[in-house]
């Protein structure tokens, strides 16, 4: 049964890549022959990043549906990851979508329940920070839908912003040390702090890390 | 713009019944709050949308 699990989680994950792959090269222009060597470089790191976690939260115990879901999250990761794009409204509004219509399959009424408030909450909260704090930007609201339909429930999308706030923290202290090389404290501060990094990636390792952080703490 | 602040406040009313379908227990009231909540949401997309969401697939973050 692991061995069944560990292979869906590689096969899903070069599939979820394959996906990034044309969508990048047919919707965003984006084809392997046109990047440069950095680029070249960066989307090989996301191949290889991208299909280790699938195969880990795969030996993390997900279910089949849970593992189709992190794969269709794993697409706008990765798009946005190259681009700061997000792959078709038809992909991100349906995998929410997907969601919802796989617990009410599986789960009934209070499964359906957890995932709509779950992708409804995530979908609030981002809209009123874009509306109010300008924290991020308008299409990060799809991305949050996404999010919370992938953690499936409140109590998981709270476990999720803590991993994403510890992968956010550890960021923030690289890209300090590394500009503090070169300025002084204050400077290298407010130039960490005028970054933005794309949001679909940092989620995808939050909720990565969150879940194997649970697994290895159930142990 | 006008058009995003009907889409905030709708929004911050959708809080209401989002709060009572996770807390209230299986029945008619948690589908009810449920389905207001969705469809809540969906007039907040389509608020949302022409200005804002649609928008920033073209436009980097």
């Amino acid at each position: 049964m692991a061995e069944i699990h560990w292979f869906s989680g590689l096969a899903l994950g070069v599939l979820a890549n394959g996906i990034a792959e044309v969508i990048l090269a047919c919707d965003l222009h984006q084809p392997w022959r046109r990047l440069n060597i950095l680029a070249q470089r960066r989307r090989v790191v996301r191949w290889v990043v991208c299909v280790l976690g699938h195969v880990g939260f795969a030996m993390s115990g997900a279910s089949l549906t849970q593992l189709i879901l992190f794969a269709l999250f794993s697409i706008s990761a990765a798009t946005d990851f190259e681009t700061t794009l997000l792959p078709p409204d038809a992909l991100m509004f349906g995998s929410v979508i997907f969601a919802m219509a796989m617990a009410a399959f599986t789960g009934g009424w209070p499964a359906l329940r957890d995932v709509a408030v779950a992708q409804a909450f995530c979908f609030a909260v981002v809209t009123l920070g874009v509306a109010f704090l300008n924290l991020c930007d308008s299409g990060d609201i799809k991305l949050a839908m996404q999010f919370g339909a992938l953690c499936g429930s409140l109590g998981a999308v709270a476990a999720g912003a803590f991993g994403v706030w510890l992968v956010a923290i550890l960021l923030v202290s690289m890209a300090l040390l590394r500009a503090m090389l070169a300025m002084p404290f204050k400077e290298a501060l407010q130039s960490v702090m005028r970054r933005r990094p794309p949001q679909g990636p940092l989620l995808w390792c939050g909720f990565l890390l969150a879940t194997l952080l649970a697994k290895v703490m159930m142990r | 713009m006008n058009q995003n602040r009907i889409g905030v406040a709708i929004t911050l009313l959708m809080f209401v019944p989002l709060a009572v379908a996770a807390v209230a227990p299986a029945g008619w009231i948690m589908l009810l709050s449920l389905a207001l909540t969705l469809v809540l949401q969906l007039a907040a997309i389509v608020c949302f949308y022409p200005q804002s969401i649609a928008k920033d697939d073209s436009k980097p973050h």
